[in-house]
């Protein structure tokens, strides 16, 4: 019997050893430098957490994490405006995403349900895979390539039609990148490509300067979208020296996206919450019979608290920023908010969430009583069995980590500014959260530029 | 004693054999030379283009201009001791891949073979400063005749060679798909005229 108990306890240290922070903690130390305002230290956490020295390194071995933390680095990268490195990669995070999308993970499916959610393969939610198309054609657009943005547009509308497919709802996270994708199409000069991009843009919601911009190159080209009739039909007159101007747009991502981290609820508040259809009444939720078990288990006194990853803002700074060129206020619209739509997007799924968990711990329970019993039944010892049972019930809790991958750094809010200048150099000046940075552009007779400020704090 | 549901004692069992199994898996991984590992040039490692994907490609557009008429034109043209001039501008992506260096090192296969033909004399524009900066950009623009004339022109060569690549990329279920279609052509640049196209293509895909 002896030998039972010390399997248990054997197999409760292993579990043990599974048990860690999860990804919250491994992100802990890039986000608190990102909100200090330290990018640079942020990268170098980064590239900590990723085992390579520099940013120019690629982990020879890849982890579990390390399509998030290319995704993370991408971003930190882009805020110190190393666009080269940065579309680097999300190239690589986004090939990656694509194998896990791909992966049918059963291993971790099981694990799953005895130890944590995040021993399965990571699956980025719809949001961050639309929108890491859309952040890299940021960075080919700032670097004046427009055939490197035609091609993330291009990648994005694949994966938006497989995530339509796969999971419904895409559409608030697309008008931005739609527009990315219309302004990629219209620089390089394919203009009736770039009027559908900006139709799927107003078919996301719209955003501000898309109507100006889906007139203004109506009258250029003639461009056409059956959906954008109404809106070209009103004839716009271009300035007579319409050629000697160029195409600027100005991109200000501020703050940080929410993030997960693990949060312990009592038994009867997350048996609530995992029987609530949710505000849109959609997700899977705890099914009665389990219910019924929990609601034993609690009373028995098994069962205490439920561990689950539950979504809190970053704390960074509010406002928008101030936009000026050459001195004179350029006007700034907000273009898209990210913390807006994924604490929407939480509240959703939070019941499942709460139910996932719930149901990890019924199955710790049920084997703790198992492994009680049987000890009990091989000893003869009351005292043997509830040992045995403690230490496989409670090294399983000690291994479960709540599912907190997400991209942590990725920008809260997107703000746009665009304008059609004359031709020569142009300065653009961000104003936010007390500090001004500048930069300088040399802009060419029917050129175009993109310029943008990353501000992550 | 409680009786664990068969699904659920399934599960436990088989996370205690991956557990177990942990240990077993892993190693560090090495570099090899394609030489002592024949086998590493030919196993897809994603749904970009790889060197046998550029050698049936390049195969295929060469054969097809090997037999076509502008060859035997330029090869006439060789034997009157008018050899031909012309120039090999870059090939437009038009897919959902960052291919552009793989599509790249195609054109300078096509480039060394027409060099070594004896047939053509080959125009580089690399040190051309300003006209380098507009062949380029028909490479992201749309692309425009006329203007690819007149840099040919501007040039001094009477063809260049020129080409696009779409692709039809598809995820759907389980699999990642990309359907590729490369079109080469040989343009003339006093009349505009195209002496030579193909289409060459492959597929790609990531399945589970």
């Amino acid at each position: 019997m002896q030998r039972l108990l010390i399997i248990a306890i054997g197999l409760a240290g292993a579990f043990g050893l599974t048990g860690c922070g999860g990804y919250a903690s491994t992100s802990e130390a890039f986000r608190r430098s990102l909100t200090d305002g330290q990018p640079q230290d942020a990268l170098a956490r980064v590239n900590e957490a990723l085992g390579v020295d520099r940013a120019e390194q690629l982990p020879s071995e890849p982890g579990e994490d390390t399509p998030l933390l290319l995704l993370e680095r991408g971003t930190i990268l882009q805020a110190l405006g190393q666009n080269k490195l940065s579309s680097r990669d999300f190239i690589h995070a986004d090939k990656n995403l694509d194998v896990l999308d791909l992966t049918s993970d059963t291993a971790g499916e099981i694990s799953k349900y005895l130890f944590s959610d995040d021993a399965t393969v990571y699956k980025a939610p719809p949001y961050e895979k639309l929108l890491l198309n859309t952040v890299n054609m940021i960075n080919f657009l700032v670097l004046g390539d427009a055939s490197g943005a035609k091609v993330e547009a291009r990648r994005m509308t694949v994966n938006r039609k497989f995530l339509e497919a796969e999971q419904g709802d895409t559409a608030g996270m697309l008008a931005l990148g739609s527009y990315l994708s219309g302004f990629a199409f219209e620089v390089a000069g394919e203009g009736d490509i770039a009027m559908r991009h900006y139709g799927d843009a107003r078919d996301a919601g719209g955003l501000p300067t898309l109507d100006d911009a889906i007139r203004r190159l109506s009258a250029r080209t003639g461009a056409s979208d059956i959906r954008l009739a109404p809106l070209t039909a009103e004839p716009v007159t271009l300035p007579a020296d319409d050629r000697k101007h160029a195409e600027l747009l100005v991109i200000v991502q501020t703050g940080m996206a929410p993030h997960l981290e693990a949060e312990r609820l009592p038994i009867g508040a997350a048996i609530v919450a995992a029987s609530d259809p949710g505000p849109r009444r959609r997700g899977a939720r705890l099914s009665s019979a389990d219910r019924a078990r929990a609601q034993t288990f609690a009373a028995k006194g098994v069962l205490k608290w439920v561990n689950y990853p539950s979504l809190h803002r970053t704390k960074t700074g509010g406002g928008g920023p101030a936009i000026s060129l050459d001195g004179a206020a350029l006007s700034d619209h907000l273009g898209l908010d990210v913390e807006k739509r994924a604490l929407a997007r939480y509240d959703d799924l939070k019941g499942t969430l709460i139910a996932a968990s719930l149901t990890r711990l019924l199955t710790r329970a049920v084997a703790g009583e198992i492994t009680g019993a049987v000890a009990k039944g091989a000893s003869g010892d009351n005292l043997v069995g509830l040992l045995a049972g403690l230490a496989v019930e409670g090294a399983m809790t000690a291994a479960d980590t709540p599912d907190t991958r997400s991209w942590v750094t990725l920008p809260a809010r997107f703000h746009l500014a665009r304008a059609r200048v004359p031709a020569g150099q142009r300065t653009i000046a961000v104003r936010y959260r007390g500090q001004t940075r500048t930069r300088t552009v040399e802009l060419t007779p029917g050129g175009w530029a993109v310029v943008n400020f990353s501000d992550l704090r | 004693m409680p009786r664990l549901p068969g699904q659920l004692s399934l599960r436990l069992l088989c996370a205690t054999a991956l557990l177990l199994a942990l240990p077993a898996c892993g190693g560090d991984p090495a570099y090899v030379r394609g030489s002592d590992n024949p086998e590493l040039d030919n196993y897809a490692m994603s749904t970009g283009l790889d060197k046998r994907d550029l050698e049936k490609l390049f195969n295929d557009n060469a054969q097809s201009l090997l037999k076509s008429g502008a060859m035997r034109r330029w090869q006439e043209m060789s034997r009157e001791g008018k050899e031909p001039r012309l120039a090999i501008f870059p090939v437009k992506n038009d897919t959902s891949e960052h291919i552009d260096s793989q599509l790249k090192a195609l054109l300078s296969k096509f480039e060394t073979d027409l060099v070594n033909s004896g047939y053509v004399t080959v125009v580089s524009y690399e040190n051309q400063g300003a006209l380098v900066e507009e062949i380029k950009k028909q490479q992201s623009a749309a692309f425009d005749p006329d203007k690819a004339a007149q840099l040919g022109r501007q040039l001094g060569v009477q063809y260049f060679i020129t080409g696009k690549v779409y692709d039809s990329a598809e995820k759907v279920g389980n699999e990642r798909r990309v359907q590729y279609f490369l079109f080469m052509q040989a343009i003339e640049v006093e009349t505009g005229a195209i002496r030579w196209q193909n289409e060459a293509n492959l597929t790609k895909g990531l399945i589970n």
